[in-house]
């Protein structure tokens, strides 16, 4: 409380950049976690909440005959100094819910229940317990699946031979024609480094796939970065070594070019009055709509390979926790119409990405660190989902608010779900202490509700094949459809009362 | 002439006809004076039947004795004829040729239609400047209508009734037209009945470089004023350009003679700017091999997005001076027939709800477009594929209906129309059965005798059956001005003319479809709820018997 010197300043003006008429007067009021911003003329009296963790920086620019104007950035991933995980927002968020509903909340997604819901384990695929105590690999969830015939000596091999230990394993199954896609990091391989058990390994992958007689291997790096890894003893698969693969780059660019294309693409939405040719320029310069389109083809490769071709996939990238989760989890919506309803999103989400490993506090910055870890990674996965919307507006249980939702979320770290790296440092860290996301999403699932979605619609059934012609991409989504939203929200709860 | 003899080979067997997304068909192509049929002559195959006006231009090309045709239409789709022989199908593209390139209006096919639909209402007669002068006479007295242009001697391309402030006599407007290009001279385009301020357009004045001036001009604008009050005019045009048509006769309005007006220059772009524009997007968007950089550097290259910003910006502009500053406007640029109409149309939409309802935007049409003498018959003869260099050619009126379409987009539940409705209007204004979009003026059309002898398209459109497809299911009537963003990345590339036939649209209609079923849907248990509530009503009031216990 040693902070806030000023608790309450009144006759504040809330400027709408895009249009100054808009801009609202009010009161503002500064707590121990929230900048509040209250209208004062308005009936309604419209607030507007700033939750300071999502502030990045505030800059004073110079007084003017109305007062003396703050510039507050929000959520652009750079650096809020000096916080330990004990000081982030979730910890001291304690809405009114008693313990044993807290603890509740955490068991409302698990990732287990998807695998059972895929028909998993099962003759081909066993749930293996040797990252039970995070050995393997520590930042592998516990529970993993890998091929029936994987034993614990190859796969322990297999992590060897990995970065961060990281093997393959499960991530989507196919029930209809058994067909899979799994996971890893990329091989030590180098030059020339060669090891049986994940030959094996792979192996076991390809045979537990009975109508195929070969698989998919697929980095989602360009060829050119790859190659460099081998140079640090890293790389990528030789054909040769490995028994019936197809091996197939995708050409998706690391999280530094992600984050240089996000922070080109915020310089051109801060552009004051920009033209048309400004803005178009900005936006084609940044490259952020080119690498969406590179992570949804990536997508469509695997979700093409295992709905049309039946052959199982093994998807890696460096460490297998950024471009692999996204890949994996785009090829998994479009092929599987439970990850388009709200439930999916959620099990997806903490499956592919919170489970095995997407390091959110690293990528969201949630506390001081490396800059060089942020990237958007996360915010690429959602706007693919975005995209794909657009194209498909009744195959989706959720709508766009949801998406923003969690979007704001993966940030705020009101919640602990997105809080730490790995599954190991949340089970310490987050589940006693801290509530989860996904319930509050749920109790308010009537404001995240697609109106136009229909479980029974054509469009919504298998595989969704979208088109990634560059002029199918839309600009980033803009929030302004107020109209039409208003209509909706109305219809919807005379519906559901 | 006979069409006959422009049609060598009037059919042909065995004819595949190929469109994007769609199944291919075989089956006999039939050339007829003014349509290209295409017939599977099977039950439950739909034809195709094409306009020949609505063909921009063809292609040839041949693989052995296998000819193709590669036709290319005015509304941007591309289609592939496959015709056995050689010798039919150099006869079939020559006559193609021919019939789409005819010269004489006459000859034109909404002379030859015949409805086969019953009329309700004659579109020629729904939107008489008489009656539309009715309404403005129950808001105001300042006005009155003029008859000065009744043979169309003083305004060829003016209608015959014109709406002039009520000092003015017709003797004034006849020296007013002499100073004005075209003999454009002032007259009312808009009447804000919130606050009685106007928008007036015209040609430029003719100043030329010694500064002429014209005393009943200057008198005839200040009659719009009120005491003590200044107004804006609005050239179109960069001060560049205004100062260089004072070279050719023209000029614009000097701050010495007209003290009362604050003059402000806009830019948007001549027709034959915009033309080119229009076929570097469409060549963009029928690209498919494009990478997400190139895609985005030919449109912005286009330019196409940042003319439809400098059209919506100025009528934004226009629309703020009425109705924020309380002032009146006037608006030109060169002829007064283009940009000028552009900006006062679209200046009403933002301003005026009645704008926003089908007969509304069909009045605004009529009134702000054809009776104001856009050349319509000269800047639609070509569109995108035309090969031809443009001599007069321009998509000003697309552009209009792509701004109304950003608007539309922007304020979803405001427009009584939909998107269907603006793509209909594009169409029809470049090849069409009807009457309604040919000739360049008011006065042409007489001549013509357009309303004796062609159908008016409203007559068809505002019937229920065609009404129940372009109305808006998400309409609330909004009796508020509306502010359009114009922030680049508000502004988005109009897919449902540009990316028409370039990708399937099956999803987007389905949702479409989904949509109209849970509005009726709701429409319906609404209306189940008042009735049960009447109902609930009644036995309260009728038999208080049954409230007791």
């Amino acid at each position: 409380m040693e902070h806030i010197r000023l608790p309450k300043v009144e006759n504040v003006k809330l400027l709408d950049r895009v249009s100054p008429r808009r801009s609202r007067v009010g009161t503002l009021y500064l707590t121990a976690t929230h900048s509040i911003f209250v209208e004062s003329l308005a009936p309604q009296r419209r607030e507007t909440w700033v939750l300071h963790s999502l502030v990045c920086c505030v800059e004073k620019q110079a007084s003017t005959e109305s007062g003396c104007p703050l510039l507050i950035h929000c959520k652009n991933f750079q650096r809020w100094p000096g916080w330990k995980y004990e000081e982030l927002y979730c910890f001291s968020y304690k809405p009114n819910v008693p313990e044993a509903q807290r603890r509740q909340e955490w068991a409302f997604v698990d990732a287990r229940a998807d695998y059972r819901r895929m028909g998993l384990p099962n003759s081909q695929w066993k749930l293996s317990s040797v990252n039970r105590h995070y050995k393997v690999s520590d930042t592998y969830p516990a529970d993993l699946l890998v091929p029936y015939s994987a034993t614990p000596p190859v796969i322990v091999g297999s992590s060897k031979f990995r970065s961060r230990g990281r093997f393959p394993a499960l991530s989507y199954y196919c029930k209809d024609n058994h067909a899979a896609i799994c996971r890893s990091s990329q091989p030590l391989s180098g030059f020339s480094a060669r090891c049986l058990e994940d030959e094996q390994m792979l192996e076991a992958v390809l045979r537990s796939n009975p109508h195929s007689d070969f698989m998919y291997v697929v980095d989602t790096r360009p060829k050119l970065n790859a190659i460099a890894n081998r140079a640090a003893g890293k790389g990528y698969e030789n054909e040769d070594n490995y028994s019936d693969i197809k091996f197939q780059f995708l050409g998706i660019e690391n999280i530094h070019v992600m984050r240089n294309s996000q922070q080109k693409m915020l310089e051109v939405s801060e552009l004051r009055s920009p033209s048309m040719s400004d803005f178009l320029e900005g936006l084609e310069s940044s490259g952020w709509l080119k690498h969406i389109k590179a992570v949804l083809d990536a997508g469509i490769f695997i979700a093409k390979a295992i709905a049309e071709e039946g052959v199982s996939v093994l998807v890696h990238c460096s460490d297998g926790w950024d471009r692999t989760a996204q890949v994996c989890s785009v090829a998994s919506v479009l092929l599987d119409p439970f990850y388009r309803t709200l439930r999916g999103l959620m099990v997806l989400i903490e499956k592919d990405w919170i489970s095995f490993g997407h390091k959110f506090s690293h990528r969201c910055s949630h506390l001081d660190g490396d800059p060089k870890e942020v990237s958007p990674i996360i915010d690429q996965f959602l706007e693919c989902l975005w995209q794909l919307m657009e194209q498909f507006p009744c195959a989706f249980q959720y709508n766009e608010k949801f998406l923003i939702t969690v979007h704001n979320h993966v940030y705020s770290c009101q919640y602990g779900n997105f809080i730490g790296n790995c599954q190991r440092e949340r089970i310490e860290l987050v589940h006693e202490k801290t509530h989860s996301l996904w319930s509050f999403l749920w109790t308010n699932r009537a404001d995240y509700i697609n109106p136009l979605y229909r479980p029974d619609h054509s469009q919504t059934q298998g595989l969704l094949r979208p088109s990634t012609a560059p002029y199918c991409f839309k600009y980033v989504p803009d929030t302004e459809k107020t109209d039409v939203n208003r209509l909706w929200s109305h219809l919807l709860k005379t519906h559901l009362n | 002439m006979e069409f006959a003899e422009l049609i060598k080979t009037p059919r042909a067997d065995g004819v595949v006809l190929h469109r994007p997304f769609m199944p291919n068909v075989e089956g006999t192509l039939c050339l007829t004076g003014h349509h290209l049929i295409l017939s599977s002559r099977q039950d439950n195959t739909e034809e195709l039947w094409l306009l020949h006006s609505n063909i921009d231009s063809i292609e040839k090309r041949f693989v052995g004795s296998l000819g193709s045709i590669i036709v290319k239409c005015k509304d941007l789709r591309v289609i592939q004829l496959d015709i056995p022989g050689m010798e039919e199908c150099l006869n079939i593209a020559s006559s193609i040729e021919a019939l789409s390139t005819l010269d004489s209006v006459s000859l034109m096919y909404p002379f030859f239609y015949r409805p086969m639909f019953e009329v309700l209402e004659d579109g020629w007669n729904s939107f008489l400047p008489q009656n539309a002068f009715k309404g403005l006479e129950s808001m105001t007295d300042e006005w009155r209508l003029s008859e000065v242009n009744k043979d169309f001697s003083v305004c060829s391309s003016y209608p015959s009734l014109v709406v002039v402030p009520k000092d003015v006599d017709d003797d004034a407007l006849r020296k007013v037209a002499t100073f004005r290009h075209g003999g454009r001279f002032p007259v009312l385009s808009y009447y804000h009945s919130k606050n009685g301020m106007v928008m007036m357009r015209a040609g430029q004045p003719l100043a030329g470089t010694n500064g002429r001036r014209c005393k009943e001009d200057e008198k005839l604008i200040n009659a719009t004023l009120r005491p003590g009050k200044r107004g804006y005019i609005i050239d179109t045009r960069t001060i560049n350009v205004a100062q260089q048509a004072k070279a050719r006769g023209g000029g614009f309005e000097s701050e010495a003679n007209y003290p009362q007006w604050r003059r402000i220059h806009k830019s948007i772009e001549r027709y034959n700017v915009l033309q080119e524009s229009l076929i570097k997007l469409v060549e963009a968007c029928n690209d498919q091999s494009h990478s997400m950089d190139r895609w985005l550097s030919k449109l912005e290259a286009s330019n196409w997005l940042s003319h439809v910003r400098e059209i919506l910006t100025t009528a934004c502009l226009a629309a703020q001076c009425i109705d924020r500053e309380g002032a009146s406007v006037l608006v030109h640029g060169t002829e007064g027939t283009d940009s000028t109409l552009q900006v006062t149309s679209l200046a009403q939409i933002i301003l005026d709800p009645s704008c926003r309802t089908i007969k509304g935007f069909q009045r605004l049409v009529e009134r702000e477009w054809i009776q104001a003498g856009h050349p319509f018959q000269q800047r639609c003869a070509q569109s995108a594929y035309s090969n031809s260099k443009p001599r007069h050619e321009a998509p000003v009126f697309l552009l209009f209906l792509d701004c109304v379409w950003q608007i539309l987009r922007q304020f979803p539940c405001s427009f009584e129309f939909n998107e269907s409705f603006l793509v209909l209007l594009f169409e029809h204004a470049y090849a069409s059965q009807f009457g309604t979009f040919l000739c360049n003026c008011a006065a042409e059309r007489a001549r013509l005798f357009l309303p004796e002898k062609t159908v008016s398209l409203w007559s068809w459109m505002n019937r229920p059956q065609e009404l129940e497809h372009l109305t808006n299911p998400l309409y609330e009537a909004n009796s508020l001005v509306i502010w359009p963003s114009v922030a680049p990345q508000s502004l988005l590339l109009w897919e449902g003319v540009f990316l028409r036939w370039n990708r399937s649209s099956k999803c987007l209609d389905e949702a479409y479809d989904e949509m109209v079923h849970i509005i009726e849907y709701n429409k319906e248990l609404q209306n189940k709820v008042n009735c049960l509530r009447r109902q609930l009503a009644e036995l309260e009031t009728d038999e208080p018997v049954l409230r007791t216990p």
